[in-house]
């Protein structure tokens, strides 16, 4: 059975296959955020950030 | 994201997915060449300097004259590793990666070895340790012998491998959503409404910021580096120990750069209050060539001085008198510390 920590903390609040898709949820939201901020605007040609 | 951190995550990812596959040392040789490359790639001198030194060491330490001159042999590689250490430090023109930690490392095997403890390493297993990739560029700052032990019984299991993956996006998440962006934009909107506040104001609210942001991406930094060693088997000394549990100064510098603090404790706080007879010299110069490992500067100078006094002091106040007492040192941690950037600045000014 898989066990990472953070697994771990969504385990105890709900049940083992809703905490497996919280943990994916997690997951895909921080690899975006991560992402979106590794590059500067100028990549996407968008301004999703308020800069000045 | 600077293209230093891109370069080293990507050869970090790279090389723990080689390590999965190639099982035992082999794995760990790999792991070796490719740090050798990106090392090469991105600093030729730091490259020559670590292959350098990483094969004189255990070379000399392996000599009939070394095993009979082991304080002359100590004193002349450290002092050759200083040396480097410290040009690094003053030719800015050429970037250098990683000198800070791996000199220690080579300092901590050397007085290992002369105080007994270790015997000479041998060449492969020293490349190992010192182009383990990552730890390489920002620590953690870790041992020789536990490192050795992890090698021998390295074993990768589907366990590890997700569990090293979430501590590299969980350190990356640190770095590059908290620390990068969130702390930096919250500093940013702190200074423009300050403009007309005192200085010693300013400054300390900056030092609030600079203390949360070098726990947020050094900690991101340590987590990833942890976090791609778990990956292929080997478990790394933690960097930080909920430092914001602190009881009072003392406690938090055992809980926060573990593996420098702990080097720190080890070869000169232990040695020098124990020649001194006198506990506070050995915080001084602790603390004062904590400041000097970060930066060869007066600020850094006056930034051990004045850790070593909160230290001095926690220690003269350290008897717990009740309760109040137990919160008033564990409120003294972040005041403190958050203190040193406008008092050193001001005293700094004043050079």
């Amino acid at each position: 059975m898989i066990s990472t920590p953070v697994l771990n903390v969504f385990s105890r609040f709900l049940p083992r296959w809703l905490a497996h898709i919280a943990l994916l949820l997690f997951y895909s939201a921080l690899m975006v955020l991560i992402f979106v901020l590794w590059f500067p605007p100028d990549v996407f040609e968008m301004a999703y950030l308020d800069m000045r | 994201m600077t293209g230093l951190t891109t370069v080293v995550l990507l050869f970090g990812l790279l090389a723990a997915f080689l390590a999965v596959i190639f099982r035992g040392n082999r794995g760990l040789d790999v792991v070796c060449i490719l740090s050798m490359l990106m090392l090469a790639k991105l600093s030729a001198e730091t490259a020559v300097f670590l292959v350098a030194s990483s094969i004189v060491i255990p070379v000399t330490l392996k000599t009939e004259w070394a095993r009979g001159n082991r304080t002359l042999t100590l004193a002349t590689l450290a002092t050759l590793l200083l040396a480097g250490l410290a040009i690094s430090r003053h030719t800015e023109l050429i970037l250098w990666v990683g000198v800070s930690y791996f000199v220690l490392r080579h300092l901590h095997v050397l007085i290992e070895w002369w105080l007994r403890r270790l015997d000479a390493p041998s060449i492969p297993d020293y490349f190992r340790y010192q182009f383990f990739l990552p730890v390489l560029v920002a620590g953690p700052i870790n041992r020789f012998p536990q490192f050795k032990r992890e090698m021998s019984r390295r074993r990768v299991t589907n366990d590890s491998v997700l569990m090293g993956l979430e501590r590299v996006l969980l350190g990356v998440a640190s770095i590059v959503i908290i620390a990068n962006w969130a702390l930096r934009r919250a500093l940013e909107m702190v200074q423009a409404s300050m403009v007309s506040e005192p200085l010693f104001f300013q400054q300390w609210v900056s030092g609030c910021f600079e203390w949360l942001q070098i726990f947020f991406s050094f900690g991101g930094y340590s987590a990833v580096a942890i976090g791609l060693a778990r990956i292929v088997g080997i478990t790394i000394e933690e960097n930080f120990n909920a430092p914001w549990r602190a009881a009072d100064l003392v406690d938090f510098w055992r809980r926060w750069h573990i593996t420098l603090s702990s080097w720190v404790r080890d070869y000169l706080h232990g040695p020098v209050s124990a020649h001194f007879r006198w506990p506070a010299t050995g915080a001084f110069a602790s603390m004062i060539a904590m400041g000097l490992w970060h930066d060869f500067s007066w600020y850094y100078v006056g930034w051990g001085l004045w850790q070593g006094l909160g230290i001095v002091l926690t220690q003269r106040l350290g008897v717990s008198h009740g309760r109040a007492y137990t919160w008033c040192l564990r409120l003294s941690v972040p005041v403190w510390l958050t203190l040193t950037k406008p008092v050193v600045s001001f005293f700094t000014s004043l050079l």
